[in-house]
């Protein structure tokens, strides 16, 4: 165990089809040594580890059938193209994904959970179960294996729309009647696909709910479709699983490597998964170690913007605008996409702000309010404001004239409003026409946009094969001149020589560059050079001044 | 020697088409998903230029994911002989999405998966690799 997991905590995910042959009698030790959940606790706690279980909550892409006992492994789950889902893991083998949506593997999954709980109840382990929602990443996007486009999908599709149209009937709801049919399909599919993952969850959480402690997202590397005939041609790339690693954190969901060879992911990949998921995101994920002591705070996550998205209609809206393109140029890896049901206003915004993203279109009363409230308390918003619900539109126009919010008017390519109260700025434009314009009128329109907030950010502009990414932590009795400090990481997966640059604004002062495998890094005042060799790594620690 | 051999998944659908006018139209069509080997996936963009070069007249692609269409088995077939020469391959083995699904049913890792593609029913022989005369052969004539 201290071989294979060096970190004071173990994560163990629960196999549900190891703990049963038939689905009626559930073994965790009587049978299978091996099942004895209790002793692998204890055997933890001898050598000073503590045991963290994982509970999939729909296919685990890491296990034969996705997690599926055999006996239940009956209907294949779909893509688009009607061909059957599967994963190939980290060994070759095919790990076939079988559809969530049948009622015999929920029913089956009850039972499990149920006489888990019992288990738990009656061994008294108080370990933490956290559910496992898996997937992977396409295109800024999380693809989760639960989806599924097969006939038992499509059946149980059928009732749910029935369902949903006496519900629209019965309530004379016509929200939906503006709206395209496909979009309606889309969103339809998307609400039941959800709707039957948290029926999992729930089941688990109501089972288990003394251990329970919510469940999290995580992305597979090189468990897409496309990894198949990577992996089967022989033409698996590190740099591309790099790449993804990187893309999951702007979606603030944990990768994983478990479906990445081990040849391929020793060396700079398992560094960078190492400082980017043991070091960095899994410990917030599972509220520990935010505080060490005084000498040793932990470097955390650093992001400056939040782009909320929708979903169901995300084709029209920030890449017609051009956003993704420009923040991946100008701030790469500092930028967030969430979706806009999640957008809520935190207390814990105070100490770090972010400049959030907003469309419009996607906001009921409720989340207007959150961004009212936002930007009272001090928060920084850009609203594209095309399609505003009316009703909406003056009570924001009311809201800026009863409280004398100070607001400028300008125009540049779209007509902007800047509104300003204490801290919080809103800005308000017209997205429709920004989707309009060239692909250089965009980028200089965001450049104008976001330049009227206030950033301290160095610019790193790197060779494509390069990775980096920032972290922060604030700084420490020793370190009294400065703010906060910042940590860039930066990787060259790569088997060639990359180049990478730091410009330095006049705010930032260098207080430690690691340098690997003889990687060249030259500093000056203003900017940091670094020649990569393959396979290195550099890690620079700034200085941020007050 | 035992030339390259490859792989090509394809599909039978029914998107909606361009035609040269840009009328949408719906016709049953025969699509390649993918086309890869052992040792190397065939670009799309190789796929989508030969597609160009060979059928220029036709109606145009439906899908950014999706080589086609191709009218029927026969101008299928045809396409894959024009790719095995531009590869230098050998076989072609064909499979549609229906006999994919069989063979991951059938298979538990990548090794068997490829003894059941190479089973496949519908291979393309490179004509002029197997009319190509022998060293032997060409003593002898």
């Amino acid at each position: 165990m201290e071989e294979v997991c060096p970190g004071p905590r173990v994560l163990v995910p629960i196999n549900w089809a190891f703990h049963t042959e038939n689905g009626e009698d559930f073994d965790f030790s009587e049978k299978k040594p091996e099942t004895d959940l209790e002793l692998l606790v204890s055997r933890a706690k001898e050598i000073g580890k503590e045991i963290i279980f994982l509970l999939p909550v729909g296919p685990a892409p890491f296990l034969t059938n996705c997690g599926v006992p055999h006996f239940l492994a009956r209907n294949f789950a779909k893509d688009l193209n009607g061909q059957n889902k599967f994963v190939i893991d980290a060994d070759g083998n095919i790990n076939k994904i079988f559809s969530f949506f049948d009622p015999r593997i929920f029913k089956g999954y009850s039972r499990f959970v149920h006489f888990l709980g019992q288990y738990f109840r009656s061994k008294k382990l108080n370990n933490q179960i956290l559910g496992m929602r898996s997937g992977y990443l396409k295109e800024k996007k999380m693809i989760s294996y639960i989806e599924d486009h097969s006939d038992i999908f499509l059946n149980a599709f059928s009732k749910y729309l029935e369902g949903e149209k006496q519900i629209q009937e019965t309530k004379n709801i016509e929200e939906y009647n503006f709206l395209s049919p496909l979009f309606k399909e889309k969103e339809l599919r998307r609400n039941f696909t959800q709707t039957i993952q948290s029926f999992y969850i729930d089941e688990a959480s109501r089972n288990l709910s003394k251990n329970w402690d919510g469940a999290l997202t995580f992305s597979f590397v090189g468990g897409g479709p496309e990894d198949f005939f990577n992996k089967f041609s022989a033409q698996e790339e590190i740099t591309n699983y790099s790449r993804s690693l990187f893309d999951s954190l702007s979606l603030d969901v944990i990768p994983s490597t478990l479906l990445v060879n081990e040849e391929i992911k020793k060396g700079v990949l398992c560094r960078q998964y190492k400082d980017i998921v043991e070091e960095t995101y899994l410990p917030i994920a599972l509220g520990r170690d935010l505080y060490v002591d005084e000498h040793l705070s932990l470097f955390k996550d650093m992001h400056f913007f939040e782009v909320f998205r929708n979903l169901s209609n995300e084709g029209n809206c920030w890449d017609k605008q051009g956003l993704y393109e420009y923040l991946d140029i100008q701030f790469p890896r500092v930028y967030k996409i969430k979706e806009t049901e999640n957008f809520k206003y935190h207390d814990e915004e105070e100490e770090n702000p972010v400049i959030k993203f907003i469309q419009a279109r996607n906001l009921d009363l409720k989340k207007f309010n959150q961004l009212i409230k936002t930007f009272l308390m001090g928060g920084k918003i850009i609203v594209d404001r095309s399609g505003l619900d009316p009703d909406l539109s003056k009570k924001l126009e009311s809201f800026l004239l009863e409280n004398s919010i100070h607001t400028q008017k300008v125009r540049a390519l779209t007509d902007i409003n800047y509104s300003v109260l204490g801290m919080g700025g809103l800005l308000c434009y017209e997205g429709d026409l920004i989707q309009e314009l060239s692909q250089s009128n965009k980028v200089e329109f965001w450049k104008k946009l976001i330049s009227m907030f206030e950033k301290n950010h160095a610019q790193v502009i790197r060779d494509p094969k390069v990775e980096f990414f920032w972290r922060k932590r604030a700084a420490t009795t020793n370190e009294l001149n400065y703010e906060e400090i910042r940590r860039l990481n930066i990787y060259n997966p790569s088997s060639y020589k990359q180049k990478c640059k730091v410009l330095l604004e006049s705010k930032f002062a260098i207080i430690k560059v690691n340098g690997e495998n003889n990687s060249h890094v030259q500093t000056g005042p203003s900017e940091i050079n670094i020649d990569l060799l393959p396979k290195s790594q550099v890690i620079i620690d700034l200085g941020l001044f007050e | 020697m035992k030339g390259k051999e490859y792989f090509v998944l394809y599909n039978y659908l029914n998107p909606s088409i361009l035609d040269k006018g840009n009328q949408e139209h719906h016709a049953n069509n025969y699509f390649i998903q993918e086309c890869f080997s052992r040792k190397e996936r065939v670009d799309k963009e190789q796929l989508i230029e030969l597609y160009h070069e060979m059928l220029y007249d036709s109606a145009a692609l439906g899908s950014e994911e999706l080589i086609g269409p191709f009218q029927d088995k026969s101008q299928l077939n045809r396409f894959c002989q024009e790719l095995l020469q531009k590869l230098k391959g050998s076989k072609v083995f064909l499979f549609s999405t229906s006999d994919f699904n069989s063979n991951i049913q059938k298979s538990d890792n990548i090794k068997d998966l490829e003894e059941l593609f190479i089973n496949s029913n519908e291979v393309i022989i490179n004509q002029k690799i197997k009319n190509k005369p022998s060293f032997l052969q060409k003593f002898f004539d």
